[in-house]
């Protein structure tokens, strides 16, 4: 999986900036106002390496989802501020948001969310097409093949099963090279085993080719692919796993839950 | 499950708007038409009655007329409390420099009988009149007001009178009252003055007068059926009939209603194309949402609701629809109607407008049954589709929208056919027309247009699929969302057909009355100018020796009036007409008709159509001239003035009825003395007949003449008639344009349902990286799609129904002129594109509002 020039550049910006691909900083999110005010992150600092693989992990309602949520640029902190490599998202509006997700910014959703109506390349190529930017057929190839979707090409989402689906959501995410991947529950709704190559997949892709990626799970099994594990309880950080295994991630969870009570 | 139909109408309210629109819509018109007819019909009705006054039952012989000694029989019969006859003559009047060639009639000695007073009283002593108000307005005349009587003459239509040299002209009439006048064309034999008998009579001139028309007035406790039959005997004798006063009426309505009844029955039409596009629409609004409901439908079946429950559901849902909606649609419709009569009755003061519509059992029941029944009807199929789905499908994780698959191969051969057998049967109907079978071409033909386009609404899924790849690669230039939106729209190809016929339906209707209308212009121009080839004509003028003389300075007066482009003097004489085929004790009396002189060389420069049928030997004669002579086309009539006689051959053409046009050289023969009696005068380019006319009445009756000139003028009543075209076309058009506004919505709904069916793509499109207004664009391309996919084919369409309709309508009768009115098309394609992008802007708001967020918490 080769690397542009510009990406290269904008990286060698972001090492400068400390190596970190996404930063928050007192990040702090509150949904409505008043009596029916609910908090659901309390002041979070927290960075993320350029080349690393790491999970948010927590149970249920923790507010790992919201954290991702605020950290890619789809919804807005109330306090605190994030940054994409060395680029403030706090400020930016809805279309800055937009071309910035659509250049810089790669997702792997929990059910895929391919287009119907398009073929798997055709799926592939959108966030370059809506970009503006010519694919590169060498990189497709390069990626596809990895990927093991490169016979599947020009079938449509519904002649898929779950499995290429969501190896076809991962190069649609790798396509563009963006400086981070975003991942929401990537193995949710697929069985063990195809789950386990999907996330060998993406660990690969940090591995071999220094992608950024950051996954949010609650699967402590899917968690042990990555480098480090962020918990999240309640809101807050609790917790910060290096080189985890599910082992050691479901003690970290079982003492989350202890405290809990 | 009636309650949790209700319940789930009440939740998704929002979804069946646009449904419950289109059934308004629709019904509106169909209240409002059927009110609308109601207040036509009794607007005539008055209009017709108003110069009969009471009267119970009208004799009426226009040829023989009625004696005064049989007036007095009829007046005579116990059954009748008082009877009138009418005759009119024609007069000319002048009062303070202005003038008008009103006709006259006896005021009744029967009070009752007596047209309703505006202002003023009736004529009592010498000299009295009563004028309509329309003429005390042109001269500016009050209550006790002065008018000069200029000249008079007995209308010449009773066969074997000699309308002779006129009566006496009295000056100092004096107005004692005015009436409204209902309008000539309600009612053209309503005079525009009444004066006392005895005086009318003398200023007609004859010595014995006879009566057109008598109306009596019934006894008390007498009905009008029993005068009637009373009065039988009497009217026998003259070989005429009785009618009562309200048959009269209606005849009379009918004969105006006549020309309104084509108008009626293409609105009765226009009224069911509406109800057509509502019920695509509805039908459409239906589907998507049983399509929604899939996963509560499979729901209701897992937990024990049969097929027939979940159908009955749907049903009952689309009936309360229809139900509401027809209602609100009643209640505008009346509404609707209601104000339009407010307005013309305050902007025409015509007081035969009655004060408020009558409202039938059956104006309020007929929408109301029409519109559920439609409802209910375009509801049947997704009630259907609604029981195949399957329990499973609520266990099943919600499938994503597949990719609909062109159409089957029986369906497109089914429509191909369709299409080929309904433009044979309009070849056919063209054929019949043309061999004057103007009926059976028209049924024909009607059966064709409809068959064929039932074949094109069949067939409009490989339309839709066709056209939007045709569109799909100037569509590529638009990046993403062009792209998206041309595949969007293919992604249900029945659904977007389904919309798009509904456009297809009113852009064929608009672009086929447009083309043919632009066609019947064309053709009734080339007719109007062979039936009103004169534009204004000054004169006849009849000096006191009987014979005709325009004074000279009315060649000179005209000449200088502002307008006049051309004129033209005729020499004209008056002479006995007779059929000169018949002799002897067959012979009948001869009538007295007046003959002009034209120079044909000069006549194409000051007549709109050349009169090549008048060559030396041939007389143009109207119809009622032949029918009281007997004379037809071809044969030989005699004209004899003083001791010359002459005999041409007979011309139907519409010139007026007791004129007769021969050539100059012909009339030479006949009266070799014979002076300038009549100016033709054609209008300069651009200014009104009415306007030049009344110039000239002004300006004539200011010459120290003591003769009245008669200036009529057909300008104004050929101005007229491509008013009333026009005037039509705007009204169905206007109505077309409903239905229009009905697939419009329909348009909307389709965009707005398949955005919220692709509300969780949308928001992965957004997050992957498509802006706000790159989302709305594509739904805009989307819009305008759908709409291409309608306009393109039905204006092809439309001028194709449109030429072949003129063809079939007018074939026979006319030389068919075809028109293409290029500028109104380029607007309908124009609005109906624009239109497809306006539909996609609430759809398209709502879509970008989302959240991309939408997108991964969906999971």
């Amino acid at each position: 999986m080769s690397v542009s020039v510009a990406t290269e550049k904008r990286r060698a910006g972001v090492l400068a900036a400390g190596g970190h691909a996404v930063t928050a900083s007192g990040l702090g999110k509150v949904y409505g106002t008043g009596a029916t005010a609910v908090r659901a992150l309390y002041e979070i600092d927290i960075a993320f390496e350029v080349g690393q693989f790491s999970a948010i992990m927590g149970p249920s309602g923790s507010g790992k989802s919201t954290l991702m949520h605020c950290l890619a640029g789809l919804d807005t902190a109330t306090v605190g501020r994030v940054w994409l490599g060395d680029t403030e998202l706090t400020h930016l509006d809805d279309t800055e948001l937009t071309l910035l997700r659509r250049n810089r910014v790669g997702f792997i959703f929990q059910s895929f969310n391919l287009i119907p109506t398009l073929t798997a390349r055709q799926n592939i190529e959108l966030p370059m097409d809506l970009a503006g930017r010519r694919p590169d057929p060498d990189r497709l190839a390069e990626l596809t093949t990895t990927l093991g979707v490169a016979d599947r090409l020009d079938h449509r989402p519904a002649e898929m099963s779950g499995g290429q689906q969501q190896r076809v959501a991962i190069a649609r995410a790798l396509m563009a090279d963006p400086d981070v991947v975003f991942a929401d529950e990537p193995t949710g709704n697929l069985d063990s085993r195809t789950g386990a190559q999907v996330l060998d997949l993406l660990r690969r892709s940090v591995r071999e080719f220094g992608q950024t990626v950051v996954m949010v799970t609650h699967d402590p099994v899917a968690a042990s692919y990555a480098d480090r594990v962020a918990m999240l309880s309640d809101g807050r950080l609790a917790g910060d796993l290096t080189d985890p295994t599910p082992d050691r991630i479901r003690a970290a969870l079982d003492r989350l839950w202890e405290c809990g009570q | 499950m009636l309650r949790t139909r209700l319940t789930q109408m009440r939740a998704h309210a929002g979804r069946l708007v646009a449904a419950a629109v289109a059934i308004m819509i629709a019904t509106t018109l169909v209240a409002a038409f059927m009110v609308a007819a109601g207040v036509l019909e009794k607007t005539a009705f008055n209009a017709v009655s108003v110069s009969h006054a009471n009267a119970d039952v009208i004799l009426e012989e226009p040829y023989q007329g009625f004696s005064t000694e049989m007036v007095e029989q009829i007046r005579r019969q116990p059954e009748a409390a008082g009877a009138d006859g009418r005759f009119v003559v024609h007069t000319v009047i002048r009062a303070g420099g202005r003038s008008d060639s009103p006709t006259v009639a006896p005021l009744p000695e029967t009070p009752e009988l007596r047209i309703e007073l505006d202002e003023g009283r009736y004529p009592e002593a010498r000299g009295e009149i009563l004028v309509s108000h329309e003429i005390a307005e042109r001269l500016d005349l009050d209550l006790g007001s002065s008018v000069e009587l200029l000249d008079t003459s007995a209308d010449v239509g009773l066969a074997g009178r000699s309308g002779g040299p006129g009566g006496q002209p009295a000056d100092g009439l004096t107005v004692t009252g005015t009436f409204i006048h209902p309008g000539a064309a309600f009612d053209h034999n309503v005079p525009g003055m009444f004066g006392r008998a005895a005086e009318v009579e003398l200023w007609s001139g004859h010595t014995t007068v006879r009566y057109e028309r008598v109306i009596a007035l019934a006894s008390p406790g007498t009905s009008a059926e029993e005068l009637r039959t009373a009065l039988e005997p009497l009217a026998d004798q003259v070989g005429t009939v009785v009618y009562t006063a309200d048959e009269y009426a209606r005849i009379m309505t009918a004969r105006f209603t006549a020309d309104s009844y084509i108008l009626a029955a293409v609105l009765a039409a226009l009224v069911g194309v509406a109800l057509v596009v509502a019920g695509l629409v509805i039908a459409n609004t239906f589907a998507v949402i049983v399509a929604q409901r899939t996963r509560e439908l499979a729901l209701l079946r897992c937990v024990g609701a049969t097929r027939r429950q979940v159908r009955n559901g749907v049903l009952v849902e689309a009936g309360g629809l229809g139900v509401a909606a027809s209602l609100a649609g009643i209640a505008a419709g009346i509404g609707l109607a209601q104000i339009t009569i407010m307005v013309l009755r305050a902007v025409l003061d015509f007081p035969w407008f009655p004060e408020r519509p009558e409202v039938s059992v059956l104006a309020l029941l007929i929408p109301l049954v029409v519109g559920v029944t439609v409802t209910i009807l375009a509801a049947l199929a997704p009630a259907r589709a609604a029981t195949r789905v399957s329990p499973l499908a609520a266990l099943r994780p919600p499938e994503p929208g597949g990719i609909g698959r062109g159409t089957s191969v029986r369906r497109l051969a089914a429509a191909a056919g369709v299409v080929v057998v309904g433009a044979l049967l309009m070849v056919a109907g063209i054929g019949a027309t043309a061999r004057g079978q103007t009926e059976l071409g028209l049924a024909i033909g009607v059966l064709g247009g409809a068959l064929s386009f039932s074949g094109v609404v069949i067939g409009s899924v490989v339309l839709v699929t066709v056209i939007v790849a045709a569109l799909s690669r100037p569509l590529r230039v638009a990046g993403v969302p062009g792209r998206m939106a041309a595949l969007n729209a293919l992604r249900h190809p029945r659904r977007t057909a389904a919309t798009a016929v509904a456009l297809l339906i009113g852009v064929t209707l608009v672009a086929m009355m447009s083309v043919g209308a632009a066609s019947a212009r064309a053709t009734f121009a080339g007719e109007l100018d062979a039936r009103y080839p004169v534009d204004i004509a000054v004169g006849p003028v009849i000096d006191d020796t009987g014979r005709h003389r325009l004074p000279d300075e009315v060649l000179n007066v005209t000449e200088g009036v502002a307008g006049v482009g051309d004129l033209m003097p005729l020499r004209s004489s008056r002479a006995l007409v007779r059929n000169a085929a018949l002799e002897g004790d067959a012979a009948l009396q001869p009538i007295e008709a007046e003959v002009h002189g034209v120079d044909v060389g000069r006549a194409r420069d000051v007549m709109h159509a050349g009169i090549d049928d008048l060559e030396p030997g041939a007389a143009m004669v109207s119809r009622q001239i032949t029918a009281m002579t007997g004379i037809d086309e071809g044969d030989l009539i005699q004209l004899q003035m003083g001791s010359q006689t002459i005999e041409l051959r007979a011309v139907f053409a519409p010139v007026e009825r007791h004129t007769i046009l021969v050539t100059a050289a012909d009339l030479a023969a006949l009266d070799p003395d014979a002076s300038i009696g009549m100016l033709w005068v054609k209008l300069a380019d651009g200014s009104s007949a009415e306007t030049v006319a009344r110039t000239l009445r002004d300006q004539l009756s200011l010459l120290t003449t003591d003769m009245g000139i008669p200036v009529t003028t057909a300008g104004a009543t050929r101005a007229e008639v491509s008013r009333v075209l026009d005037t039509m076309l705007m009204v169905v058009v206007g109505l077309l344009a409903v239905s229009v506004v009905i697939a419009l919505i329909g348009i909307g709904n389709t965009l707005s349902l398949s955005v919220i069916e692709r509300r969780r793509e949308s928001a992965t499109m957004r997050t992957l990286g498509l802006t706000r207004r790159q989302l709305r664009v594509m739904l805009a391309f989307e819009g305008v799609i759908v709409a291409a996919v309608a306009v393109f084919p039905g204006i092809t369409l439309g001028l194709i129904y449109g030429w072949a309709g003129t063809l079939t309508a007018f074939g026979g009768v006319w030389d068919v002129a075809l028109g293409v009115p290029w500028r109104w098309l380029a607007g309908i394609a124009g609005l109906a594109i624009l239109a497809g992008l306006a539909a996609s802007v609430l759809p398209g708001r709502r879509a970008a509002r989302d959240d991309p967020i939408t997108a991964v918490s969906a999971g």
